[in-house]
C-alpha cells in the first residue's frame, strides 16, 4: 500500500497513552489496532498512513491480542516501522519478513567505562578521530574479519558464542546480550550464498544511513538503583553502537520476500497488502525464513560484539590503558527488528508460545524475568533507545506494563519527521559538522550529505516518546545520555 | 531518464523512456548515482557479463530483479558500471517500438542479458553517498502508458 496522504480511518482514544482501531474499521480485521502515543504524537500518526498499517497487520492469521504500535510509529513496508504483533502457530500463526524488516536484528548496545567527562573532555577529538580511523563505517567500506565457509556457517549457528571461542568475546559479554547473542532456531543452510557473499566482510562494520557508534555522557539520572544496577551513574563516559546485520541480513529478507511469492494465496491467506508476505510459521517457507531470520540475527549480534571489541581497541590506545582497566563492560544489547519466540499470556490467563514480530520496537521484560542476566533480577531488562545524534538518547528498564500490554515491548527511537531529500534541502548552506560542535558534539562522518540527512532536525523528539512509554509502564526511564562524539557512516 | 527523489526514510527513482531496453539502462544509471552521484571518473576498463532471467510473469519483477542484480555486483564486488549494453532475450522487436501499446506481463519467458563496462572501485577513494540495503516492491512498477515506458522504484536505504 502507498504512503500517500493521512490517515482518515478511527482512532478511539481509550486512555491518555492508548488508542484504539476497532477490529469493525474494515474487514478481514481479527483484532483490534492499538497505537501507544499522547495526544501530540497522535496528530503527527495521523499524517501518514501508519494506522493503516496497524489495521493491515491486525489481518494476519493466529495474530494475539491486538496489532500494537508504539509511540515512534512511521510508515513502512507492509507493517509500520514501530509494530509488535504476535502469532500463535497452534492457531495457524504466521511469519512475516516485513513485520522483522530488512535489516535484521538492527539493534543496540550500550557499553560503560570507568571514565567520567573529566577525565575525556582534553580528549573528545583524539577520541573521535580514533573511533573515525579504525571502526569500519561507511557505504562499501569493508571490515577486518572476514567469515566465509565453515567459519561462516559456525557463526551464522553458534551468534557471539563463536566469537567466544575466538577470543572476541567475553562470557560476560554473552550473557549481557539480547538471548545471549545467539538464536537456538538458526539454521545457517538456509542462509543463501548471495547473503554469504554480501556479509562475508561486513561482520564489524558500522554501514550507514541511521547507524552510529556514539561516546555518550550520562547527562541525568531518574532512577538511582536501576543506574546503579547498571553501573551508570552522572558524568559517566559510555560508548553506544547502533548496527545491524549489514548486507547479509538485507539480503536474506529479499530472498525471503521472493520465496514467498505466491505462497500466501496457496495457504487460503489473503492480504490487505502484498508487502504483508508471510507464510504459516509451520509450513516449509515459514521455517525457512525463520531459520535464516535466527541466523541472521546471530550475524548481527556477532556485528555489534565485533564494533564494541573494536571501540575497546580505541579506547585503549587513547587513553594508555586495557579495556578492562577502563572498565569497558557491556550494560546490554538490544535487538529491535526481530521475531521471537516467547511465551506470553494470551486470553483467559493462558501461557503460550507466541512470535513476537518487533519492527523498530525494542524488548522490555521486566524484573523477574527468567531470561534477564542475575545483575537485572531486581529492576528489569535496560531498554536502549537512541535519540537524534544532536539531543539525547535513553535508558529504561522494562516494566510490568510490557508484558500485560505490548508482548513485553516498547518503542525503538525517534522516528523520521523530514525525508532525506527534506533533510539535505533544509542543511543547504548550513554546516552541520560546525553546528554539532556547537552544541559540544564532535561528529565524525564519511559522507557529508549523510550527516545532512541524519541531523537532528530529521527526526521527531524522543522525550516524547519516551513520556508515552513511561507513562504506559511499557518501561521506565532510567538514564538520560548526552552525545559527545558521533561516528557514522 | 530517471529522477531520484526521496520517500519517507528511503530514495525512490522514477524512470522514462521510449522503450523497454532503454528504461532499464537509465533505470541503472539512477541507481549508480544513488550510491555514486558523480561517476565522471569512473573508467571502463573492466567488463561482466550478467543474465537475468525473468522469475515471474511480471514485468516490474524484471525491473527488481535488475536493480537487484546491480546491487549484489556493488555489495560483493564494489563493481559499478560505466556504461552497459543490453538486450532481453525473448522480447518481441515490435514491443521497443514507439506507439506501440504492447501487453506489459507475460514477462516469465524473457532473460535480460547485459555486458557492463565500469571498475570495481575502492570505497575509501569515492565519494559514496547512500548505502542501498535492497530493492522493495514498495510502488513498483513498469508499464507502458501513453506512449512511453515509464517505471518506479523504492530502495530502501
Amino acid at each position: 500500500m502507498s504512503n500517500s496522504g493521512p490517515y482518515r480511518g478511527p482512532l478511539e482514544q481509550v486512555d491518555d497513552c492508548r488508542w484504539r482501531i476497532p477490529r469493525s474499521y474494515k474487514p478481514g480485521m481479527r483484532v483490534d489496532g492499538m497505537i501507544f502515543a499522547s495526544e501530540a504524537l497522535v496528530d503527527q500518526i495521523k499524517g501518514d498512513q501508519a494506522p493503516e498499517q496497524v489495521a493491515n497487520v491486525a489481518c494476519l492469521p493466529g495474530i494475539q491480542q491486538a496489532s500494537l504500535a508504539m509511540p515512534d510509529i512511521h510508515w513502512g513496508y507492509g507493517f509500520c516501522i514501530g509494530g509488535v504483533c504476535a502469532t500463535d502457530p497452534q492457531e495457524g500463526g504466521v511469519i512475516s519478513p516485513g513485520g522483522v524488516g530488512y535489516d535484521i536484528n538492527c539493534g543496540v548496545r550500550l557499553v560503560r567505562t570507568n571514565l567520567h567527562y573529566r577525565d575525556v573532555k582534553h580528549r573528545i577529538q583524539d577520541l573521535a578521530d580514533v573511533l573515525f580511523a579504525q571502526v569500519p563505517a561507511g557505504v562499501g567500506r569493508e571490515g577486518r574479519y572476514v567469515f566465509q565457509g565453515r567459519k561462516m556457517d559456525e557463526l551464522l549457528a553458534q551468534g557471539t558464542h563463536f566469537l567466544s571461542q575466538q577470543g572476541l568475546a567475553t562470557d560476560r559479554d554473552l550473557s549481557f546480550t539480547e538471548a545471549t547473542g545467539r538464536m537456538t532456531a538458526a539454521r545457517p543452510e538456509e542462509v543463501s550464498h548471495k547473503a554469504r557473499q554480501r556479509g562475508a566482510k561486513q561482520c564489524g562494520t558500522l554501514g550507514s544511513g541511521n547507524h552510529f557508534l556514539e561516546v555518550q555522557i550520562v547527562d541525568a539520572v531518574f532512577d538511582d538503583l536501576a543506574a546503579q544496577a547498571m553501573g551508570l551513574e552522572k558524568d559517566l563516559v559510555c560508548v553506544m553502537i547502533h548496527s545491524g546485520s549489514r548486507g547479509l541480513g538485507y539480503q536474506v529478507c529479499d530472498d525471503a520476500l521472493r520465496s514467498l511469492r505466491g505462497v500466501p494465496e496457496r495457504h487460503g491467506i489473503q492480504l490487505p497488502d502484498r508487502q504483508l508476505a508471510c507464510a504459516p510459521i509451520d509450513s516449509l517457507e515459514g521455517q525457512s525464513y525463520l531459520g535464516a531470520m535466527c541466523a541472521a540475527a546471530n550475524f548481527a549480534w556477532c556485528n555489534r560484539q565485533l564494533l564494541m571489541w573494536q571501540a575497546r581497541e580505541c579506547f585503549e590506545a587513547v587513553f594508555g590503558r586495557n579495556w578492562e582497566q577502563l572498565g569497558m563492560e557491556l550494560v546490554y544489547d538490544v535487538a529491535h527488528n526481530i521475531a521471537k519466540l516467547e511465551e506470553h499470556e494470551v486470553a483467559h490467563g493462558e501461557r503460550r508460545s507466541l512470535w513476537v514480530h518487533r519492527k523498530g520496537a525494542t524488548r522490555a521484560f521486566p524484573a523477574g524475568h527468567r531470561e534477564l542476566p542475575e545483575a537485572y533480577q531486581t529492576i528489569g531488562q535496560p531498554v536502549l533507545i537512541p535519540g537524534d545524534m544532536g539531543r539525547a538518547s535513553w535508558v529504561m528498564a522494562g516494566q510490568p506494563g510490557s508484558m500485560s500490554q505490548t508482548f513485553g515491548s516498547a518503542c525503538h527511537g525517534a522516528g523520521r519527521r523530514m525525508s532525506r531529500t527534506a533533510a539535505v534541502k533544509a542543511a543547504q548552506g548550513r554546516d552541520i559538522q560546525k553546528e554539532l560542535l556547537r552544541s559540544g558534539v564532535h561528529a565524525r562522518a564519511k559522507s557529508w550529505k549523510g550527516l545532512a540527512e541524519e541531523q537532528p532536525d530529521a527526526y521527531k523528539d524522543v522525550n516524547q516518546v519516551i513520556d508515552v512509554v513511561h507513562r504506559a509502564n511499557l518501561a521506565s526511564r532510567v538514564a538520560r545520555m548526552r552525545p559527545i562524539a558521533v561516528v557514522k557512516g | 531518464m530517471y529522477e531520484l527523489y526521496g520517500h519517507t526514510a528511503d530514495l525512490g527513482m522514477r524512470v522514462v523512456a521510449d522503450s523497454l531496453e532503454q528504461l532499464l539502462l537509465d533505470a541503472a544509471d539512477g541507481f549508480r548515482a544513488m550510491v555514486l552521484p558523480d561517476s565522471s571518473g569512473l573508467a571502463g576498463d573492466e567488463s561482466i557479463e550478467v543474465a537475468v532471467p525473468a522469475s515471474t510473469e511480471r514485468l516490474d519483477d524484471l525491473l527488481f530483479d535488475w536493480l537487484s542484480e546491480l546491487l549484489l555486483l556493488f555489495e560483493t564486488e564494489h563493481f559499478l558500471a560505466q556504461s552497459i549494453e543490453l538486450h532481453i532475450d525473448g522480447w518481441p522487436s515490435h514491443r521497443t517500438s514507439q506507439g506501440s501499446r504492447p501487453d506489459t506481463d507475460a514477462a516469465a519467458s524473457l532473460t535480460l542479458r547485459a555486458t557492463l563496462r565500469g571498475q570495481r572501485i575502492d570505497p575509501d577513494q569515492w565519494r559514496l553517498e547512500h548505502e542501498v540495503k535492497a530493492v522493495t516492491y514498495h510502488q513498483l512498477e513498469l508499464c507502458h502508458r501513453d506512449g512511453q515506458w515509464q517505471g518506479n522504484v523504492i530502495v530502501d536505504i
